[in-house]
């Protein structure tokens, strides 16, 4: 009787144990959480909490660090190992989940710690290369000694952090989701170069094209989908002579399979753009060169973005990285400054594949079989067993949709042709580039630049701008990638770049400024067929137009500038579209919506609702033209909006104005018309069914969110202006993630910058997010640098990193 | 008194052990400070509870005092809980149920070596 009690009293007390010690679905196991001895509430800190004096392994000398109001670290080292040694150790104090994380995405192991529901998202990860790019770039730089020497210390100083810690002061995430840290890799520290192509490079509609041009024809979809039109007030300025002789261009004729594709892969958001623009010292009121850069990601917490300050012999750069990546991706030194705007360039081509039989060991190509090569990619999943998933590769590179992905009913084999795909060592140009002391040498560290492409903006203290778009660019025939391709014939391929001698780029205009915001790179008289599917027409023009008009500029302009949120679409379309409306119909609803368009200046401004009435009707009215495009069942994309508003005005009697479900003919006039007695109804509706007014920053409600969606870590409805298109691009989910102006003066630049988001990544920290709230209202905070930094009032804390003896 | 020993015993080893050890030591401890001070059931299972509990939801609200940080009240918007102070009120019924049950167990093990049947409510 006895015993049985006993056991059985055991019995329940171990069951009680062993379930509050594990994790049940989402559920966190909540002994370990919820102990305040090791759980969630070790996590709490403020923020300088770090010890004065940390003895640690690995270093070989003593450094020292400064931390600064904005807890930046600025660090102080004696050598290049202990530099990125103590970066890596104080990053992973910061962002190590963040890391832990990302290195996941890129590698294809989120199922490994997700479960199943991320299963598709490592396949696609895997099927597209990122993790292969990953392994590719860690061999290169391995070659590269300084590279290797760079990466691996900052990995083993990764590995320092993770070392001491305890399970107590395990960042939050890792409590949540009942995992540990694994150890870092240098193989980890390649991560960020896969990510960034990802977001950057990888954009396409290849795939969505051909769905469209099988359905409407090629003139149609040459006037909704036209490659240029109008005037596009390009990266390089229209009118530039190109000083050199093309290398010789394919001119076979593209021929396109006629195929008709359900559903396409995710792709990256084409909301992602940037601004920077700088002025010489000839158009600044202080005669120096003024530089800004603002990079448009999705805005997550932890940000993207963490700032360093790096310091030793031969390297004084500060800026911000990709946690995980020892280099300094956009930033400044005593020389120079240069910032990054991505530039769309279709770097991803579709070929179809025709395998011989089931077993898809051999593929058509050039009148003959070919061999595949198949890669078994195993995926472990938590709470189940691993997925096998078989990889095809032919030369043009993996087979991504075929019948076990995407398979569109087992008709498609597509292989991706993707210029990430290709060795490059875009590394090294980072740190060079760090390391750069003037125009000469940042040039020629572009060389051994791959991509992703983007235009590289840079100022110097000697008084030089420039702009260059390096990179990896395959010599196209006209209209070559634009579609999905024939796989089987050498003619529909390319093998030369451009190049490097032919890239696009601009020195010391006379105007006195340059710019980029994510338009066409060059006019039409460019020598090379360029394509993608997607520019931007108007913040390009937008910063161009305030330049010209601005005279002699200073940093306040430029942080105006950034901020701006006149939406130009609006200032061109919206005079139409009031212009077509019949005000005798009008009830008195229809007549304040008029007004309060008619009195609206353009600016999207957080607290109006102005911007929000104007949405309301353009969203409509676009809706309601694109209706053809609706009843198509394949993957496809609609058309940009300035092609739309161009349409609007200079087409009106185009059939696409026309709705089908209604008997009569209606033109553009007509649409707009009924448009905004939608908009007016709608309106109504939402004044009926919310508390909250019709105010832009409300009815855009951008949101940061925590990278696990958790909206107790995340910043909804933030009260910030602009939006999509706008210099301040701040849209629901993304946005300028980093805002930094630099003045090139002789006696060493002065900077300012902010990123939503905090140093520390910590939820628990007293600094989270908390440079949001001024990130929003436009404010800046002055970054330290130079010698000034020492005795800086806004240095907060200085500690020691000692060698453990 | 034995119960108030008992308590103390574990509240102050709890609190000890903790600061180096996983959560799951008070349980060692309320075990073995259950089958060396034993007594009737409910009595070795309150000090178990009362002990461990007490130390766990002491030194959370400690904690979040100090902390002047609105972390508690993020963390409970994880749970379908709403007021923060739910959370640090788990946090010690965890503690109490698992030190509870853990001195109890303890006690009971005892008894399968006492020759002399004991007092127990079993009875």
């Amino acid at each position: 009787m006895k015993t049985i009690r006993f056991l059985i009293l055991l019995a329940i007390t171990l069951a009680v144990a062993i379930s509050l010690n594990s994790k049940f679905g989402e559920t966190p196991p909540l002994a370990k959480l919820l102990s305040p001895f090791e759980g969630y509430l070790q996590n709490i800190e403020s923020t300088y909490s770090i010890n004065e004096s940390l003895n640690i392994d690995g270093l070989s000398e003593s450094v020292k660090v400064q931390f600064d109001d904005l807890q930046i670290p600025h660090i102080y080292a004696k050598n290049n190992h202990d530099l990125y040694f103590t970066q890596g150790y104080l990053t992973a104090r910061d962002r190590l989940w963040q890391m832990d994380i990302f290195a996941r995405m890129t590698l294809g192991r989120l199922s490994e710690v997700l479960g199943e529901r991320a299963l598709n998202f490592d396949r696609l990860n895997r099927r597209i290369g990122l993790k292969k790019i990953t392994h590719d770039l860690w061999s290169t730089v391995q070659k590269d000694e300084e590279l290797r020497e760079m990466i691996v210390a900052y990995s083993d100083g990764v590995n320092a952090y993770i070392d001491q810690l305890s399970y107590a002061k395990y960042p939050i995430e890792f409590k949540l989701l009942d995992y540990e840290p694994e150890k870092w890799s240098p193989l980890k520290s390649c991560m960020a170069y896969a990510m960034l192509c990802n977001t950057l490079s990888r954009s396409e509609s290849d795939l969505e094209n051909t769905n469209l041009l099988k359905v409407l024809g090629k003139k149609d979809f040459d006037l909704l989908f036209p490659d240029q039109l109008g005037n596009l007030d390009p990266i390089i300025p229209t009118g530039t002579k190109w000083d050199f002789d093309p290398a010789q261009t394919f001119s076979s004729t593209v021929r396109n399979p006629m195929a008709s594709i359900e559903k396409t892969i995710d792709k990256p958001s084409p909301l992602y753009g940037s601004n920077n623009f700088v002025a010489s010292g000839q158009k600044t009121t202080n005669g120096n060169v003024l530089f800004a850069n603002e990079t448009d990601l999705k805005l997550d917490q932890p940000s993207i973005w963490h700032a360093a300050h790096l310091n030793a012999d031969g390297i004084n750069t500060m800026g911000v990285t990709v946690p995980g990546t020892p280099v300094i991706l956009i930033g400044f030194n005593d020389s120079l400054v240069w910032g990054l705007t991505n530039s769309p360039r279709d770097q991803v081509d579709w070929y179809t594949v025709q395998f011989k039989n089931d077993e898809r060991k051999e593929y058509w190509y050039n009148n003959q079989w070919f061999k595949t090569e198949q890669v078994i990619e195993k995926i472990k999943i938590r709470g189940s067993d691993p997925f096998m998933d078989t990889v095809v590769y032919v030369h043009h590179g993996p087979v991504v949709y075929d019948r076990n992905f995407y398979s569109n009913h087992g008709k498609l084999n597509c292989a991706m042709r993707w210029v990430a795909h290709l060795e490059g060592n875009s590394y090294r140009t980072l740190y060079n580039i760090n390391r750069s002391q003037s125009a000469a040498d940042f040039k020629n560290a572009l060389k051994t630049f791959q991509g992703p492409p983007n235009n590289i903006l840079i100022g110097t203290a000697q008084g030089d701008i420039g702009i260059y778009l390096p990179g990896k660019f395959p010599i196209k025939s006209r209209g070559a990638g634009k579609f999905l391709m024939d796989g089987s014939s050498p003619s529909q391929e390319f093998s030369t770049m451009i190049p490097f001698e032919h890239m696009l780029q601009y020195e010391n205009p006379e105007k006195g400024f340059l710019s980029s915001a994510n338009q066409h790179p060059a006019d039409s008289t460019y020598p090379y067929y360029y394509y993608d599917h997607h520019y931007e027409f108007y913040r390009n023009r937008r910063v161009n137009d305030r330049l010209e008009k601005l005279g002699q500029v200073d940093v306040k302009d430029f942080k105006k500038l950034q901020n701006d949120n006149y939406n130009y679409h609006a200032s061109e379309i919206l005079p139409t579209l009031l212009d077509s409306l019949d005000t005798t119909t009008f009830t008195p609803r229809h007549w304040s919506y008029y007004q309060a368009l008619s009195k609206w200046d353009y600016f999207n401004e957080a607290e109006l609702k102005a911007p929000s009435m104007y949405k309301l009707w353009w969203d409509i009215l676009y809706r309601n033209t694109w209706d053809e495009l609706d009843t198509i069942t394949s993957a496809i994309t609609y058309p940009d909006k300035f092609i739309a508003s161009y349409l609007i005005k200079n087409q009106p009697d185009l059939k696409y104005f026309n709705r089908l479900s209604t008997p009569q003919e209606e033109n553009a006039s007509d649409l707009i018309k009924i448009s905004f007695d939608q908009a007016v109804d709608s309106l109504e509706a939402w004044d009926e069914a919310n508390e909250t007014d019709f105010v832009w920053y409300l009815v855009k409600g951008t949101e940061i969110n925590h990278l696990l969606q958790l909206d107790p870590f995340s910043f909804k409805n933030v009260k910030i202006g602009g939006g999509k298109s706008i210099v301040n691009a701040a849209s629901k989910f993304a946005g300028p993630s980093w805002r930094m102006i630099v003045d090139m003066g002789p006696d060493g630049p002065e900077a300012w910058g902010i990123y939503p988001g905090s140093q520390s990544g910590n939820p628990g920290n007293e600094s989270y997010g908390g440079m949001i709230n001024d990130w929003a209202a436009g404010k800046y905070y002055k970054l330290t640098f130079g010698p000034q930094v020492k005795d800086s009032k806004n240095i907060k804390q200085t500690v020691t990193l000692l060698p453990k003896r | 008194m034995k119960l108030l020993i008992r308590i103390l015993l574990i509240a102050v080893l709890t609190y000890l052990l903790s600061i180096y050890l996983p959560w799951w030591i008070l349980m060692v401890v309320s075990f073995i400070v259950g089958f060396l001070i034993h007594g009737s059931g409910v009595s070795t299972f309150v000090s178990g509870f009362l002990g461990a509990g007490l130390v766990w939801i002491s030194y959370a609200a400690i904690l979040d005092y100090q902390s002047n940080s609105d972390f508690t009240q993020k963390m409970i918007e994880l749970f379908p809980v709403d007021n923060g102070i739910y959370l640090l009120i788990i946090s010690g019924a965890i503690g109490g149920i698992c030190g509870g049950l853990a001195a109890a167990s303890g006690n009971s093990f005892k008894y399968l070596f006492v020759k002399k049947q004991a007092k127990s409510i079993y009875h």
